[in-house]
């Protein structure tokens, strides 16, 4: 299966039309798209499709940065402890007694 | 309540009690869950968020009103979390520039990106990008976890940080690009 995608990348590199070619992204640039992946053009999303078909270092590129990025989305939310709760309660009442007039 | 109008922005001025509650009651929750999420503990998050507040309402008559309150507090966070970051041990950045070499005069790789396969089996996943977001570069880390944890706008960030739309852009590859390069080696050897 892996030497017919191999065969199937080299196949559509090869048959791809020249100005295709000239366009198509450097490793550099997708890694540089792949970060700010929620912010792409159409033809930016494209070229970037385009690049992965043909080149596995990317795509593990691809993966890795979709790995990351799910990790952090479990950072986004906080569940505060009675402590934390309670801290932030009484922070709220001293800085109210120190800040007003 | 308008916390953009002239009136509220007036009241404030007078140390109004009430103001002052109404405020607190919609952003100091929020301050001290940011600080958190910026790898801070209880007490230090605490501390960032009571000398915000303080330094909020001592600037406030420099207080131009271009930005959203939220936005001017974020930003007085941001650089009170800043200086906790560089007065510990714990954050102590890692200098070393691991981009450096990684492509080749074409763009494309010298060492090939290995399969992150592993990664998701790993239980010290976690622990490892922890460790390794602690260790990004103090504008990098901050900007990273501005975007990706707490989510804020592109606009809202580069006001907070004072920096260019194109500047948090590379900002955040370099960011994220770090941290796949210090994984890969650390989960792939």
């Amino acid at each position: 299966m892996k030497t017919f995608f191999k065969f199937l990348q080299k196949l559509l590199k090869s048959i791809s039309p020249k100005f295709l070619q000239d366009m198509m992204y450097t490793c550099e640039h997708v890694a540089y798209l792949l970060s700010q992946s929620d912010q792409l053009s159409l033809k930016q999303k494209f070229m970037l499709k385009l690049h992965q078909m043909i080149c596995p270092p990317c795509q593990n590129v691809t993966k890795q940065i979709e790995i990351i990025n799910s990790k952090t989305k479990l950072m986004t939310e906080v569940d505060l402890t009675p402590e934390q709760k309670l801290k932030i309660k009484k922070g709220h009442s001293d800085l109210l007694k120190k800040l007003s007039k | 309540m308008n916390f953009s109008s002239d009136e509220f922005f007036e009241r404030l001025l007078n140390r109004e009690e009430a103001a002052i509650n109404l405020l607190l009651e919609s952003y100091n929750e929020q301050l001290f869950k940011v600080a958190l999420k910026k790898n801070l503990s209880d007490d230090q998050a605490e501390e960032a968020v009571q000398s915000t507040w303080i330094t909020f309402f001592e600037k406030i008559e420099n207080f131009q009103r271009k930005s959203h309150i939220r936005t001017y507090l974020f930003g007085i966070l941001i650089n009170k979390i800043r200086e906790i970051w560089r007065s510990n041990a714990k954050y102590t950045e890692d200098r070393q520039d691991y981009l450096e070499n990684l492509y080749d005069d074409t763009g494309h790789y010298i060492n090939k990106p290995k399969s992150p396969d592993n990664w998701l089996q790993s239980k010290q996943l976690a622990i490892i990008m922890n460790e390794e977001i602690n260790k990004l570069p103090e504008n990098q880390k901050m900007a990273f976890l501005l975007k990706e944890v707490d989510g804020e706008k592109t606009e809202d960030i580069c006001k907070i940080l004072d920096i260019s739309s194109t500047n948090l852009g590379v900002l955040i590859y370099r960011a994220k690009n770090t941290l796949r390069v210090k994984i890969e080696k650390r989960l792939n050897g």
